[in-house]
């Protein structure tokens, strides 16, 4: 778990109900698309609603509540202080 | 025709629609009430069944005005666009654009979420790049308001250029809503196309449809309140904990299965009365009387149709229980969670999370999870989790496991019961490692990415729709084949092979039902169950579960009563056996026999879907792994269960 004094660098990162700025995500290209098509994408805001088992996340974006295993998480960069209290 | 593909046009099959009567498609992606808004429309006049050529589930009905069929409809699998990343989204996107443009639906309607719009709209962005007749059918209305979002159709209507409108199949009329549009949007000119993305890469062309979603979003749906009161966010608090979600998941499938045994047994009860008194009892009057009281006429009759096939009505209400209480969850959301709260687990074996839906199905019935599968983009995944399904413990087994655990067990019943469920769990864990480190070294995982729709209360009415579906596709499945087995059965048993007698009229041990039996019974010594009429049961078994109970019913009622046995008492018939074949081990022997029943080949029918997802050589890996499995476990537990018991 990244110190809380250090900014967060993905969304495995974020703290429940911190918000922040999505970046670039570095997953495959196929999954980067269904990604996409669910509002996961750059220059989007996001924010941890849960965390759950096994280290998994649940995003909220937009109007809608996704869930992303931890590996998944870890390939979504977040913008440092953009978002971020 | 002049397509090669396929085509809505080109694949009717029986739907009971004049021929030129115009092809409407629903299309839209997972979880937005797309197949509740199918159902609603066409009510009792619809078939589900693979696409002609392909595995892909497709439903197909007929829309009616009056008397007159209006629209012939086609429910598309889901698909977030035209993308396609599985074999599913490759059909919807093969039937909206790859075909000839003459062999198109006539109007597609985009069914959507009005909740989450922006989700549903880069579909109808994509059709809109071409000159498809469309209408988008907005879901989700009612969580929309609660939620504090306002979308105005019309707004909506006129920035992306197609018809819009509010439907709530889960509670409302819907046709009237939709009928209009369609005869208008039919009637009109083709629609005029948005230009397609001027960006040649696959992401700067997403980006530009995005940003066209965004205009279209931030103008049409306006925020009515500062803060969206989220109960489902509360509910996952818990439902997704990392420590209490797990616990309520075990919990949830400990009260399904609790339930389905307490409420469903004495149901099962009257209805057994029902078969094996005044039912039989008015067949043998009514054969007495034709002057068949005699002949085999009256074994087919009593001994064949009547055991066998009443004793599979017996269990529908088992049955329409379990298929109700999985609609319950699937309804309100929860089966979304249970797949993240079971990630990790299925990670473990080389799944991903999605692999839970099948697997759940599974519980259910074997045959609609393997088609199931589907789901699963990759193919390698697609056939591990195939060849996981049958460990799932089906609810046919469940009516097997139900009358063993009430015979031996009478006081524990549900906690045997809910053991298997957990044994079955574990048989698709250890199966699956063991797989994955074997044949499946290369298998990466899929990630877990799910869309999860907000906590709804479950309806009486959807619920009670799907539950008799998924029942009548039950029945059909399996009334066909139990009719075949019975009577199978029936005639290996009035075959004689020892003492001259004649056909129809010989003691079931000098059949030919029960030599065959006994050749096979040794395999069966060393897990404490030898017998020929167990082995004789696990035999028709293998063609469907229900059929291991009737071939019990059938075996012990045309035997002769012992003196100390009255007729008719299967549950005592069954001790009696397993008493003889343990040796006096009689809890390791029915543990031993139920794990056994558990793992081998749930039925023909899973097969036949097997064949059909996985292909023919897989399929016959299947069914040695499970007979071995199967075997194995019961072997060991027998040799150490009656160490201690």
């Amino acid at each position: 778990m990244t110190p809380s004094s250090q900014p967060a660098r993905t969304v495995r990162d974020l703290r429940v109900g911190v918000a922040a700025v999505l970046g670039e995500p570095t997953v495959g290209l196929t999954q980067r698309l269904r990604l996409a098509e669910l509002g996961i994408r750059a220059g989007e805001t996001v924010h941890v609603v849960q965390r759950s088992v096994g280290g998994a996340r649940v995003v909220s974006v937009r109007d809608s509540r996704i869930a992303l295993d931890s590996a998944t998480a870890r390939q979504l960069p977040v913008i440092p202080g953009a978002g971020e209290p | 025709m002049t397509s090669v593909g396929p085509s809505c046009h080109g694949a009717a099959g029986n739907v009971a629609a004049p021929p030129g009567t115009p092809i409407v498609a629903l299309a839209g992606a997972p979880n937005v009430g797309k197949s509740t808004l199918f159902n609603r429309l066409t009510g009792a006049r619809r078939q589900v069944g693979n696409w002609p050529g392909t595995t892909v589930e497709v439903g197909r009905g007929v829309l009616t005005e009056g008397d007159d069929v209006a629209f012939e409809l086609v429910d598309l699998p889901g698909a977030y666009s035209l993308d396609p990343l599985s074999p599913d989204e490759a059909l919807t996107r093969a039937l909206l654009v790859d075909v000839d443009p003459g062999e198109r639906p006539d109007v597609v309607v985009v069914v959507g979420d009005a909740d989450r719009l922006s989700r549903s709209l880069y579909l109808v962005r994509q059709l809109r790049e071409t000159d498809q007749r469309m209408v988008v059918a907005l879901t989700m209305g009612d969580l929309a308001q609660r939620h504090g979002l306002a979308v105005s159709t019309s707004t909506l209507a006129a920035l992306i250029g197609v018809p819009v409108v509010m439907v709530d199949p889960r509670h409302g009329q819907v046709r009237q809503a939709l009928m209009g549009e369609l005869h208008r949007t039919l009637a009109g000119a083709p629609p005029v196309p948005v230009p397609a993305p001027t960006a040649s890469d696959t992401f700067a062309a997403a980006d530009e449809r995005f940003a066209w979603i965004d205009s279209v979003v931030s103008a049409s749906v306006v925020r009515t309140d500062g803060m969206r009161a989220r109960w489902s966010d509360r509910i996952d608090r818990v439902a997704l904990s990392p420590v209490m979600g797990p616990l309520l998941f075990l919990a949830a499938m400990w009260a399904v299965f609790q339930l389905t045994t307490t409420v469903a047994a004495p149901l099962q009860d009257a209805l057994d009365w029902f078969f094996t008194g005044p039912v039989t009892s008015t067949a043998v009057a009514v054969l007495g009387a034709a002057g068949l009281d005699d002949t085999w006429v009256r074994g087919l009759v009593v001994d064949g149709l009547i055991a066998g096939v009443g004793m599979l009505l017996t269990f529908v209400p088992l049955m329409a229980i379990m298929f109700g209480l999985l609609a319950l969850l699937e309804d309100s959301g929860y089966l979304a969670r249970a797949a993240v709260v079971t990630d990790r687990l299925m990670r473990a074996i080389g799944l991903p999370g999605r692999a839970f839906l099948p697997l759940i199905v599974g519980f259910g019935c074997n045959v609609p999870a393997i088609s199931a599968t589907r789901i699963l983009p990759n193919a390698r995944h697609r056939i591990l989790t195939a060849l996981l399904v049958p460990f799932t413990s089906c609810s046919a087994r469940l009516a097997v496991y139900v009358l063993v655990a009430t015979i031996f067990f009478p006081e524990q019943a549900g906690t045997v019961v809910f053991l298997l469920y957990v044994i079955s769990i574990v048989f698709v864990v250890v199966i699956g490692l063991a797989l994955r480190s074997t044949l499946w070294r290369s298998v990466g995982s899929e990630p877990l990415v799910i869309d999860l729709p907000p906590y709804q209360r479950p309806t009486l009415r959807l619920t009670a729709a799907v539950t008799w579906l998924r029942l009548q596709g039950f029945l059909r499945t399996a009334s066909g084949i139990i009719v075949a087995t019975v009577a199978v059965v029936w005639l290996l048993q009035a075959i004689p092979v020892t003492g001259g007698y004649a056909f129809g009229e010989v003691p079931v041990q000098d059949s030919l039902y029960a030599r065959t039996a006994e050749v096979i019974a040794p395999v069966f010594e060393p897990a404490g169950f030898g017998s020929w009429e167990t082995t004789s049961a696990l035999m028709v078994g293998f063609v469907a579960k229900e059929a291991v109970i009737s071939s019990w019913a059938q075996t012990y009622s045309a035997e002769e009563p012992g003196v100390d046995q009255p007729p008719g008492t299967l549950g005592d018939s069954i001790r009696a056996d397993f008493v003889e074949s343990s040796g006096g081990h009689v809890n390791a022997a029915v543990w031993a026999f139920l794990v056994f029943l558990l793992a081998y080949t749930p039925c023909v029918a899973t097969l036949a879907a097997q064949r059909r997802e996985i292909g023919m050589r897989w399929t016959v890996f299947g069914v040695a792994m499970q007979l071995t499995v199967a075997w194995v476990a019961a072997v060991a537990i027998f040799q150490i269960g009656s160490r201690l018991w």
